[in-house]
């Protein structure tokens, strides 16, 4: 079975990972517009490159991110989200007029 | 044990239940009461069995994430493992296992079932319900690594696997961690499944350690 | 030996060529008025109509590889309209009306075979689920009911009413489900548009989209620039790469779909089975093999080379459902690269360039729809872009006002 090298439990086979889509950049959910916010949830590069991906270690709950090629599904590398997201995002809901 | 013992202590008798005790009842078990639970004492003369499958899921569990997850059990006096994916036993029985950087759950003393604390007195800490959530089985006896190597593939043999590890892993196709125990004499490893899958798991388990005459078991098998 | 055979033998050319199917290939033109890049059925589906209904024929159809090998001779041809929602159900629908004409207009064999389709419920939610498309079914005209066990075992008498320790519950019968030759359908339309003057240019890979302040006019390919009037875009699991030559993305992503067959054994089996619990569908074909398929690869890829795990638990599954089937010899085996939308409804109409019109999105299910969808693309085009009622539901706008066509539940392994 292909195998991945999981950033907290080691190699293990990919039947234990869970693909999570493209890694992009969110938008401000309160104040971009409706395209940017279809743009960032339902539109994908979709192309034949070197990708960064995240996935799931299912059986340890572990997001992590990984490199890799859509057209030869070669696993390139993998490291802790922490690499590139190293704040906690707040998800501020705005203020609507009229709610208790 | 006598009748009356048996006619009165019976899982119903509790709210806390194993999600496997229809299971224990129907093939004759005896229970006693372990941390306002039913637990499964005996299935009968065991003393014999070379390797034992054990229901601890009444015992207390706990966890709690977060950046201050680790700091915060140290300072309630718990050990914590150095690094993710490794187990300690802490000086009052309870095992704590470290899940992750930022995450950890602690096992109940084994005899006694009991936790010191639960995730709500780690107030800068996000809770882990794992009690409801999970079962927890314990494999004691010989040919541990074996017997796991037919539904899991990832490698428990002593060397690759010593006491004190964790693997969370697939077994039988569900997510189970496993944990090697460490201190005790023999080989234990602790399985944590999701509740729901507890029976399927049970059975999985059973008819793996079959072929090395392997049984269903109670804590009477340890103690 | 017949002396004709002789003659044949000792002839340089073929005798055969004068009865072609396709005529010989030529050199591209300069110009076309409609370049259709992609030469599955759907582009030849497309360029047949523009050609027949509207008179288009300057037309061709550039496929980088050859006719209809692409999902077209991948797919295991399931035709059927039992989806969920009343857009999706009335677009099948009027595929499924056309479908049985086929052989007729074409007088051309495409072996279409109406034989049932039964999907299989082993949740009760699974059961509510199937009420609700029995009902919306009918209420568009098709022959769509919930059966009992009982009903299904006297259908299929040789499934296993317990597949995996999971009760078969209940069954939604579709009789209208049915199979036809997929080769069949692209061969007899790509007929159809080149007897009428359509160029359909095989080897012929679309390199770049020629883009000028934001209307297409153009293509660059492996044999030269070609300008047009008008683009269709129709090339499935290559969706996305060819949008982005045209400078725009799309909300798409491509997965690997597997397929099997086995040895071919004496008929047994007449309506398709599916389980989207087990992730599994089979089929008998008018040859006796068993044909079986499931859900996409776990992850996207843009590889046809399967991966051995799917193709394990895809066999697992089907044994599950005819437990014999564990004797029986594979034949084959094969993917096809699928353009997945996150709501499993396709995607026609307008794009963001102007007179480059979209047929993608068909991901695992859309060899049903190819004579639905070449005739509505054809009177997109002939009208310039105005977008024909049926298939506005579908445009990829849909996803920028969040009115997206959710057939999910109705898609799930049964294609
Ligand atoms: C295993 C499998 C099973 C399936 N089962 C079913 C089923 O049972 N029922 C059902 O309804 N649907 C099914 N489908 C889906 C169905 O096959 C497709 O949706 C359908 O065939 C799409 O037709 P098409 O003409 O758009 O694409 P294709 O037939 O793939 O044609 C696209 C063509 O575009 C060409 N192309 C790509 N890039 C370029 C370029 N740059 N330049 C020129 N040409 C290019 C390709 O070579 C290809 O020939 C299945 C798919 C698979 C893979």
């Amino acid at each position: 079975m292909k195998m991945m090298n999981c950033p907290l439990n080691g190699l293990r086979n990919i039947s234990e990972f869970v693909h999570g889509g493209e890694v992009k950049e969110m938008p401000d959910p309160n104040s971009c517009s409706d395209d940017a916010w279809a743009e960032y949830v339902f539109y994908t590069e979709n192309g034949i490159s070197v990708v960064t991906e995240w996935w799931l270690h299912a059986p340890s709950g572990y997001w992590f991110i990984a490199e890799r090629h859509t057209g030869s599904d070669e696993i390139l590398k993998t490291y802790d989200p922490s690499v590139l997201f190293n704040k906690r995002v707040e998800f501020s809901a705005p203020v609507t007029e009229g709610m208790a | 044990m006598s009748d009356v013992m048996k006619s009165t202590i019976t899982p119903e008798t509790y709210l806390v239940r194993s999600p496997l005790y229809r299971l224990h009842k129907a093939a004759g078990a005896h229970f006693d009461e372990c941390s306002s639970a039913a637990q499964v004492t005996s299935y009968g003369d065991r003393s014999a069995v070379s390797t034992a499958l054990i229901d601890l899921s009444v015992n207390h569990r706990f966890g709690v994430r977060g950046p201050n997850a680790l700091a915060a059990l140290a300072a309630a006096g718990l050990s914590v493992p150095d690094k993710p994916n490794q187990c300690v036993n802490s000086s009052n029985g309870e095992t704590v296992l470290r899940l992750s950087n930022t995450e950890c759950w602690v096992l109940g003393a084994m005899e006694s079932g009991a936790c010191s604390a639960d995730s709500s007195a780690f107030a800068d800490c996000y809770p882990v319900y794992c009690q409801d959530s999970h079962a927890c089985l314990l494999l004691s006896g010989e040919h541990l690594p074996d017997i796991m190597a037919k539904l899991c593939g990832v490698d428990l043999s002593e060397h690759a696997f010593p006491k004190g590890a964790i693997a969370q892993t697939s077994v039988a196709r569900i997510n189970a961690i496993i944990s090697h125990l460490p201190d005790r004499e023999g080989t234990h490893f602790v399985i944590l499944c999701d509740s729901a899958a507890a029976e399927y798991l049970w059975g999985c388990l059973l008819d793996a350690m079959g072929e090395f005459g392997g049984q269903a078991a109670g804590l009477d098998y340890l103690f | 030996m017949p002396f004709s055979l002789l003659k044949y033998g000792l002839n340089k050319d073929y005798p055969f060529e004068q009865h072609a199917d396709l005529p010989k290939p030529t050199e591209l033109k300069p110009h076309y008025d409609v370049v259709i890049i992609g030469g599955g059925g759907h582009g030849v589906a497309t360029a047949y109509y523009l050609a027949k209904y509207h008179g288009i024929t300057n037309v061709a159809i550039l496929e980088k590889s050859y006719l209809g090998g692409g999902n077209t001779a991948r797919n295991t041809a399931v035709i059927r309209s039992n989806y969920l929602t009343s857009e999706g159900v009335k677009f099948y629908s009027e595929s499924v009306k056309l479908f049985k004409e086929l052989s007729n207009e074409f007088d051309f064999n495409i072996m279409y075979s109406q034989r049932g389709q039964l999907t299989l419920a082993h949740t009760d939610a699974a059961v509510r689920g199937f009420r609700q498309r029995a009902e919306v079914n009918k209420h568009f005209g098709g022959k769509t009911e919930l059966i009992d066990p009982q009903q299904i075992r006297e259908l299929v008498p040789t499934l296993n009413m317990n597949p995996a320790d999971m009760p078969v519950l209940a069954g939604l019968w579709h009789m209208d489900g049915a199979t036809a030759r997929h080769d069949a359908v692209a061969w007899g339309y790509a007929k159809g548009a080149t007897q009428r003057g359509v160029e359909l240019h095989q080897l012929t890979e679309v390199t770049d989209v020629i883009v000028e302040q934001g209307k297409v006019t153009g293509v660059k390919t492996n044999r030269g620039n070609v300008s047009c009037g008008c683009v269709v875009q129709a090339v499935a699991g290559h969706s996305s790469l060819l949008a982005a030559k045209a400078g725009f993305k799309m909300p798409i992503t491509t997965f690997p779909l597997q397929a099997m067959v086995t040895q071919p054994v004496k008929p047994f089996l007449d309506p398709l089975v599916s389980s989207p619990s087990l992730h599994c569908y089979v089929q008998q074909t008018g040859r006796g093999e068993l044909v079986f398929g499931g859900g996409s690869d776990p992850y996207p890829l843009y590889s046809t080379r399967s991966t051995m795990d799917l193709k394990e638990s895809l066999l697992a599954n089907a044994v599950e459902l005819f437990p014999f089937m564990a004797n029986m010899r594979l034949m084959r085996q094969w993917a096809g690269l699928t353009d997945m939308t996150s709501d499993y409804s396709p995607i026609m109409g307008l794009s963001p360039v102007d007179n480059y019109y979209l047929d993608a999105g068909w991901g695992t299910w859309g060899f049903k729809s190819t004579p639905i969808c070449g005739k509505s693309m054809a009177e997109l085009v002939a009208s310039g872009g105005k977008v024909p009622e049926l298939i506005k539901p579908f445009s990829m706008d849909r996803f920028n006002s969040f009115r997206q066509v959710n057939e999910m539940g109705a898609t799930a392994a049964s294609h």
